[in-house]
């Protein structure tokens, strides 16, 4: 370590070596100010003992969840207010005057609507955290050059395209200075909140040691509290930095002012991730995230909900789908040098970033990843996962290869609809609540028929190609006419089932928000029976996708928020 | 092809009534030629480009267009000063409007590739704006351009900001693409494309323009026209010591006036 790196931990450390002596030799009061040394041991006994931990799980709990429940509608609400002038007009005004509330002052109001409840500890970080995070949110939006518009219209970007590719990325450092400062308020208040309603925490921690005058206590909770909110802004950066990797750093944008510049170099291990994020092409992770977390939330809506079960099935299957990914790119490799053909779609490998050995390497690794945490879930929540993890392995092997390839018969639909909706749903559901009703799998069939309708799209698109190879596909074994019919069965049917559904009260009410993607769904359709051209046909492929992608994550959302509701 | 008849704009002024900024202009640009547009600062160029590029309606008259056929896009604008968007690698800037265009990821990243080669930036594939000069982000933003295919191509001061030497390299770049034509596609032996080239700088007009047009202050209306007949394809150094080039800057300073 240079010098440099070392000189700020001097300060601190003369400090509390002055503290230290002064307390001993008793220039102050060490009823008020206990020697530094004191405080340590007090911090390992309470670590020992686990009345720490648990207090700073406690309150971290509560402040991510209220975090989380205020910070996700407020980036949305942000973003449509920066968007879109009535919703600006309409909403601005309630929130900037109810910005500047100190929140800390709505606790008396919250513990006389939710009670001493830890709803009411939720609710004041949700309040708090709201407002800063849709006012810094839609600042962002506006504070947006419209230059950048115009380009993308002009570049031929419509609706939704200029949401995604101009207003959300050109806000999100914005976005993010807001996320960060709210996830820093957010623990300023529920600690506040915790010295009110002292029901654990490391609030609760401190106001209890104060009522007996354990002075070392107070001195060892508001050190972690401390090294909670250094940690919070830490991560929150490195954070920013990996996920804005277009921000300049001012150093970087210094030395490329000139005219000849170089392309720098970036740090290790930003290059690592980003690079392998593109090998593992995560656009296509949605397919199996979004069942997954569907099952989830219905899960929790029914009351199972486990974090460490939820993290454990989602990085699990965005394993399994990261090392097909991979390895169906390396075999793609393989036939390519055997052909000597163009190589296949990964672009790191194409450009010489990785090697295939490399490539190889990093699909068994996923794979090894996704298959020890499968064969943990087996083991702890029983043989169900295993069948339905076997059913899943042979569907994916028997959908190209074998003699009858569903893909190639004609049944590439069906399968992709019983896979990637209710078994997906329903596997990640037993994973926390350990039965499978009947009705999680009729909750999956919406997001089955649409996640279908994607496959569909591409068939239509290769319609030709695949009748002159002779692959069967439902599209042209039903004709031009009637692979359009279906194309309206299974995007318009999600959301007739869905609402079939919520009429019969297996869903949720809350779970109408996909009808936002209803017009949307409709443009597609109106789409599919307007052209029989590859070209527009290949944007229905993508927008199916992009609508597969948006349905699932309101449908979500609803759940989530029935869930919240339903308390 | 470009034909406008009548055509004028007007802003509604801050204390109610109404500001004539543009035409009435009748025009008429022919297939693959390369027009300046030269006229002082606030005379409606602008404007008329953000016209043409479907970013504005007129307030009056009409106008016609050519467009690319396959994909029906709009004629692509080459906005003043940076115009790339700075949380998109060099790579999908320039395959922006290919992938807005619902054009297949395998063909456009072909065409991609090959304007990068083009304007010699294979190497920042991956590079984010932030970390290129500024000819660099405008040779990225005319890559984009091209990649689109458009039958016209507007610009409008694409060179403004640059210092005096990476605009002349720049002018160089532009005459270069322009002449091979449409290599990228089948159609080998297509025509050039149409240029409508804004700018306040009238070497730079004579160095590229097939015709330059003068334009009036404000409402802008085109005053004097005048043919630049310098063989193609131009080196736009050397045309400076052709005594015609001193005659040509001469009438069209005079027509300024």
């Amino acid at each position: 370590m240079s010098k440099e790196r070392l000189l700020p931990f001097i300060s601190p450390l003369i400090l509390l070596a002055i503290w230290e002596v002064l307390a001993r030799i008793g220039v102050i009061d060490i009823r008020f100010f206990p020697a530094p040394s004191e405080i340590f041991g007090t911090l390992i006994k309470i670590t020992q003992d686990g009345s720490l931990l648990e207090a700073t799980l406690t309150t971290l709990r509560r402040m991510l969840i209220g975090y989380v429940l205020a910070a996700i509608p407020a980036v949305l609400l942000g973003v449509l207010m920066g968007v879109n002038r009535f919703a600006r007009l309409l909403f601005a005004p309630l929130i900037n005057s109810l910005y500047p509330i100190p929140k800390i002052a709505l606790v008396p109001m919250v513990i006389l609507i939710f009670g001493i409840s830890e709803n009411a500890k939720y609710a004041v970080v949700i309040i708090s955290v709201f407002f800063l995070v849709a006012i810094n949110t839609m600042a962002g939006v506006l504070n947006l050059d419209p230059k950048y518009f115009d380009i993308a219209r002009n570049n031929g970007a419509r609706g939704w395209d200029l949401l995604w590719t101009v207003a959300l990325p050109g806000s999100l450092p914005n976005i993010l200075t807001g996320l960060n400062l709210g996830l820093g308020f957010a623990l300023t208040v529920i600690v506040g909140t915790e010295l009110l309603l002292p029901q654990g925490g490391l609030g609760a921690m401190i106001w209890k040691s104060y009522q007996i005058y354990d002075v070392p206590t107070i001195f060892a909770a508001l050190i972690v509290v401390a090294v909670l909110g250094w940690g919070i802004n830490v991560a929150m950066e490195e954070l920013e930095r990996q996920i804005i990797p277009w921000k300049a750093l001012p150093q970087a944008q210094a030395k490329n002012l000139s005219a000849n510049a170089k392309p720098v170099a970036e740090p290790r291990i930003r290059r690592f991730i980003r690079i392998w994020w593109m090998a593992a092409r995560p656009f296509s992770f949605t397919a199996s995230v979004t069942p997954v977390v569907l099952g989830s939330s219905i899960a929790a809506y029914d009351g199972f909900f486990n974090l460490g079960l939820f993290i454990l099935t989602l990085v699990g299957s965005v394993a399994i789908h990261a090392g097909t990914n991979l390895i169906n790119d390396y075999y793609d490799w393989k036939k390519g040098t055997d052909t000597a053909e163009s190589l296949g779609p990964n672009r790191p490998l194409k450009e010489g970033l990785i090697t295939p050995q490399q490539l190889f390497v990093a699909a068994l690794l996923t794979f090894a990843l996704g298959s020890a945490i499968g064969l943990y879930l087996v083991a702890t929540r029983g043989v169900f996962i295993l069948i339905i993890g076997v059913l899943s392995v042979l569907a994916g092997w028997f959908y190209t290869a074998g003699p009858f390839a569903f893909a190639y018969v004609g049944l590439g639909e069906v399968v992709v609809f019983i896979f990637m909706g209710p078994v997906m749903v329903l596997g990640s559901y037993y994973v926390m609540a350990q039965q499978w009703p009947w009705r999680v799998v009729w909750l999956a069939v919406p997001l089955g028929l649409i996640v279908a309708s994607i496959l569909h799209a591409n068939n239509m698109r290769d319609y030709p190609d695949d009748l002159a190879k002779g692959k069967r596909t439902l599209a042209n074994l039903l004709g031009r006419r009637a692979s359009k019919n279906e194309f309206l069965l299974l995007m318009g049917g999600g959301f007739v089932v869905l609402g079939g559904l919520v009429l019969l009260g297996i869903a949720p009410w809350l779970t109408l928000i996909t009808l936002f993607e209803l017009p949307n769904a409709i443009k597609l359709i109106r789409l599919g029976y307007a052209t029989e051209a590859p070209q527009p046909l290949n944007k229905l492929v993508r927008a199916s996708a992009a609508s597969h992608k948006r349905f699932g994550w309101l449908m979500i959302a609803g759940m989530i928020a029935a869930w919240v509701v339903r308390g | 092809m470009i034909h406008l008849s009548q055509l004028s704009k007007v802003f509604a002024s801050n204390n109610g009534g109404i500001l004539p900024a543009l035409g009435p202009l009748n025009l008429t640009i022919n297939a693959g030629e390369f027009v300046c547009l030269v006229g002082p600062s606030g005379c409606g160029k602008s404007t008329l480009l953000r016209i043409l590029a479907g970013l504005d309606s007129p307030s009056g008259g009409s106008f016609q267009i050519a467009k690319n056929a396959d994909r029906n896009v709009a004629p692509t604008l080459v906005f003043q000063g940076d115009s790339t968007f700075p949380w998109m690698t060099v790579f999908e800037n320039v395959g922006y409007g290919l992938r807005m265009q619902g054009v297949d990821s395998k063909d456009s990243d072909a065409i991609v590739e090959q304007m990068l080669r083009t304007v010699g930036l294979s190497q920042f594939a991956e590079s984010y704006p932030y970390q290129l000069s500024g000819g660099m982000k405008q040779r990225v933003a005319l890559a984009r351009a091209w990649a689109n295919d458009p039958a016209i191509l507007l610009m409008d001061e694409p060179f403004g900001a640059l210092d005096e030497q990476t605009r002349l390299s720049l002018q160089h770049e532009l005459l270069h693409i322009w002449e091979l034509g449409d290599t990228l596609k089948k159609n080998k032996d297509q025509a050039k494309k149409t240029v409508l080239f804004v700018t306040h700088s009238i070497d730079e007009a004579l160095a590229l323009g097939d015709r330059v047009l003068v334009m009036s202050q404000r409402p802008g209306l085109i005053r004097d026209e005048i043919s630049v007949p310098f063989a193609r394809p131009r080196d736009p150094i050397a045309l400076k010591r052709d005594p015609l080039y001193g005659e040509l800057a001469y009438r069209l300073w005079q027509a300024l006036k």
